[in-house]
């Protein structure tokens, strides 16, 4: 297992530097230029060409890019091109905020998604079936920026429950913390909750018409026990699967929930470095996403051993 | 337990959760912090390296100016005791105020000015007009300082002590000599409030400090001249880009101070009996659409008076502005309500009618070339210029074709001189605060030197640049007056660019503020909460 999660790890170096190059690459063509935004309105094509040669940037793009490899390869992600800031300090200021709202959401889609799918399928036709149809239907159609606004205007502008916008670092205390997350996690988790329910109720009812399930009816074992140790460990594989899945595709989800939060995480970070054209910062937050990919995958390959001793590598 | 009682207990238990009601960063000890919602990012902390508007409004709170325009653009001694005008107007001598200090401690000395005064006039527009003067600088004493012209520039003081784009902050001198180009690393300032570095976020959240050893003048406020007091012990900024979010935490208290509330929006604020709306810039945003004058059609000066003559600038300006009260129609390439405005030459924006521009389009010849509109359509009033521009020219029978893109885009595009086949391009619409279009001086848009000299769309008319040459070297007020009108009669003929009017925007805080004032720029020194 350890030698499979090397080798994976290994081979997921090639794949960061191949997409390093792709973004460059999509950077290089994209229009518009840092130091037109530095200069202003009323800079001169000199002063702006000057701007270009302090930033480094009227060097060829080859240049540029094994400069910016060299490096990352040393540990060194760049200075942002705006504020002057290392991009790894800038990374390290947002990343609490976003890891913060992924956790909470992840947890928070597992624990309404699982639970709910398993019910479903369970009774499978009933009114908690139905309940879920429902569910996932909201979950799927509500854009998370509509959720986001009317969650804020009941629980923050009406009852004043909640914070309306804004994140609490953890150091100022767990309940303040969890409290400026409330809200965002909630939104965010809604559409991966229906998602998982879905998968869930889907695979359980699979796993729950195999015959073996049927023998353990007739034998008598209790309901509970058929439902969560015999269906539910053998019906994961897909659920892991799509939870992993979730959470990458939760990372870059977060964009819309922290902008309508006002959350200072990763998602307006790239946004704004993205208006900017500020390079580095761009670079470092996908390089970062790349390797966040790659991690979940990994982990999700490692998740399958355990839940389906089948599965060896 | 019966559904009924747990839905009571509920409702109870929420009334009975104060600690549940406390916004996020009551956590901290807010008694005199002044929480702003600031519509743009702090990127940089640099205000003379780069003009963005965040890096400007840093600039303000973080250091403090020489000289400063009061509310009338009349220049005022700000740290400087006072200043003496010598031998012709040639030279000037500036006097520094007692006990001047930078947020280190060290003294501000002359030998920190003009090195400050160097760097931005390496970069302002004013400035540079200004430097053209200079001969040389030199330091009389630690409190004093000589200007030394080749010949005389009596806007000196207003160049020193403007208000609009970049300004010129004093800093310390080993950060003053930081080349121009290059950012300044430190951010040590000179103002009444120490900026926190260290709780600096861009894009999310920057604070400052009160600075115990600034000493404001005496004078009352008066535009961004007079005493600048640090009413309150921290101000924080929180960088809210979502209007509506701005919104909900201003009404719940979690914000003071809204900058720039989305037009939409204003209905709602103004019906909450906790917010007050206000004019704060009393000279408004002007607009214009910025004609490329060296690629087909509008380097035909016919075609860029035919399209004058369909300008109604209540079309265009109603599209951005609900509220008929913050509306102005401005005839004048000056800020209409600023002593420099008139509507002399303007007769083609009297026009306003599509009939008598397809007519005169034809006549100059108008043969189907393609207009190519830059829109920057993610900024809402920006983009809906740009439509009321296109669905205008298309009403006078042009070949139209907006093209939407972010601002970056549009700044890198701009640059173009090639045809609109080959990336190039015909208009765009920008925006000025009235301070940058108060004279020739810092109104760069009339410049029309041509290729090279001139700015984007590079009018050439060289008899509007020998007037502004005649307008910076005018010995009195009278005679600058004068010119430029006659600045004003000439643009209008070769028509630069073509103003669309202004509207003013307001801002919105919380009513147990005090100390309000009207002010050019976004300013947060008097301000306290009661």
């Amino acid at each position: 297992m350890l030698i499979y999660a090397l080798r994976r790890i290994l081979m997921a170096i090639p794949v960061m530097g191949v997409v390093a190059l792709v973004i460059f690459g999509l950077l290089y063509i994209t229009p518009g230029d840092p130091a037109m935004v530095i200069a202003g309105d009323q800079a001169t094509p000199d002063e702006i060409a000057r701007i270009r040669v302090s930033l480094g940037l009227d060097q060829p793009a080859y240049i540029r890019f094994g400069t910016w490899l060299w490096q990352v390869m040393q540990g060194d992600l760049g200075t942002s091109i705006f504020s002057n800031q290392p991009v790894a300090l800038m990374i390290d200021q947002r990343l609490q905020p976003t890891l913060s709202l992924l956790i909470l959401a992840v947890l928070l889609s597992i624990g309404i998604g699982v639970p709910f799918g398993v019910a479903a399928a369970w009774k499978r036709g009933k009114a908690i079936d139905h309940a879920l149809a429902i569910f996932t239907t909201a979950g799927f159609s509500i854009p998370a920026f509509v959720a986001g606004y009317a969650l804020a205007f009941i629980f923050a502008s009406t009852l004043h429950w909640l914070p309306v916008q804004g994140f609490t670092p953890i150091s100022e205390g767990f309940w303040p913390f969890l409290r400026s997350l409330i809200l965002p996690a909630v939104t965010l988790s809604l559409v991966y909750a229906a998602v998982i329910a879905r998968v869930t109720r889907a695979a359980m009812l699979d796993v729950l018409s195999q015959d073996y399930i049927r023998t353990a009816h007739a034998k008598g074992v209790r309901p509970y026990m058929i439902l969560f140790r015999h269906a539910l460990k053998n019906a994961a594989v897909p659920v892991v699967t799509i939870i992993g899945i979730g959470v990458a595709t939760l990372f870059g989800a977060t964009v819309v929930t922290e902008n309508v939060f006002a959350i200072p995480g990763l998602g307006r970070l790239t946004v704004d470095a993205i208006t900017h054209r500020d390079y580095p910062i761009i670079q470092g937050v996908v390089l970062l996403s790349s390797a966040t990919y790659v991690v979940v995958n990994l982990t999700v390959d490692i998740l399958y051993t355990l839940v389906d001793p089948r599965i060896s590598y | 337990m019966k559904r009924r009682n747990f839905l009571k207990g509920l409702s109870a238990a929420a009334i009975s959760m104060p600690s549940l009601a406390a916004p996020a960063f009551a956590q901290k000890p807010a008694l005199k912090t002044l929480r702003i919602i600031h519509s743009t990012n702090l990127a940089s902390l640099d205000p003379i390296w780069t003009t963005e508007p965040g890096a400007k409004d840093y600039g303000f709170l973080t250091f403090d100016q020489l000289i400063a325009v009061d509310e009338h653009y009349v220049p005022q001694p700000q740290m400087a005791e006072g200043w003496s005008v010598e031998d012709d107007g040639k030279t000037y001598i500036i006097g520094l105020r007692e006990g001047l200090k930078f947020h280190d401690g060290e003294p501000v000395r002359s030998q920190d000015c003009i090195p400050s005064i160097r760097r931005w006039g390496a970069r302002d527009g004013f400035g540079q007009m200004m430097m053209r003067f200079v001969d040389a600088f030199e330091v009389i004493d630690d409190r004093k300082f000589r200007i030394k012209l080749t010949k005389a520039f009596p806007m000196l003081p207003a160049a020193l002590g403007k208000s609009n784009s970049s300004q010129c902050f004093i800093m310390p001198e080993r950060m003053a000599k930081t080349d121009p180009m290059t950012q300044v690393t430190e951010s040590i300032g000179s103002g009444p409030f120490r900026f926190l570095r260290d709780e600096w976020v861009p894009g999310a959240h920057a604070a400052w400090a009160k600075f115990d050893g600034y000493i404001p003048r005496k004078e009352p406020v008066s535009g961004i001249a007079g005493g600048r007091i640090a009413a309150v012990d921290r101000v924080e900024w929180s960088i809210i880009t979502d209007a509506a979010t701005a919104m909900a935490a201003l009404q719940a208290g979690e914000q003071d101070i809204w900058d720039i509330p989305a037009p939409d929006l204003m209905p709602v604020l103004e019906a909450d009996p906790n917010i007050t709306l206000f004019v704060r810039n009393p000279s408004g945003t002007f607009y214009m659409l910025q004609l490329n004058h060296q690629q087909p059609p509008f380097n035909n000066p016919a075609i860029r008076q035919a399209m004058a003559m369909a300008i109604d600038q209540m079309e265009f300006l109603q599209a951005i502005e609900p509220d008929p009260k913050l509306i102005r129609i401005c005839d004048s390439f000056y800020a209409c309500g600023t002593p420099g405005a008139s509507e002399a030459g303007s007769n083609v924006l009297k026009v306003k009618s599509i009939d008598k521009a397809k007519a005169a389009l034809k006549a100059a010849g108008y043969a189907g070339e393609k207009v190519v509109i830059l829109g920057v359509m993610a900024n809402p009033v920006l983009g809906a210029l740009a439509s009321v521009t296109e669905d205008l020219l298309r009403r006078i029978g042009m070949n139209v074709d907006l093209v939407a893109m972010d601002f970056a885009t549009m700044a890198q595009r701009r640059v173009s001189k090639e045809p609109v086949d080959k990336g190039g391009w015909s208009l765009f619409v920008t925006g000025w605060t009235g301070a940058d279009i108060l004279n020739p001086a810092v109104n760069q848009m009339l410049r029309a030197g041509g290729v090279g000299k001139g700015w984007f769309g590079w009018a050439d008319d060289p008899a509007l640049e020998t007037l502004r040459d005649q307008w910076a070297d005018a010995g009195d007020p009278a005679e600058q007056a004068k010119i430029s009108t006659d600045i004003q009669v000439e643009a209008f003929k070769s028509l630069p660019y073509i103003p669309i009017g202004s509207t003013s925007t307001r801002v919105a805080y919380r009513k147990n503020l005090t100390g309000i004032f009207s002010c050019p720029v976004f300013a947060y020194w008097n301000i306290g909460k009661s």
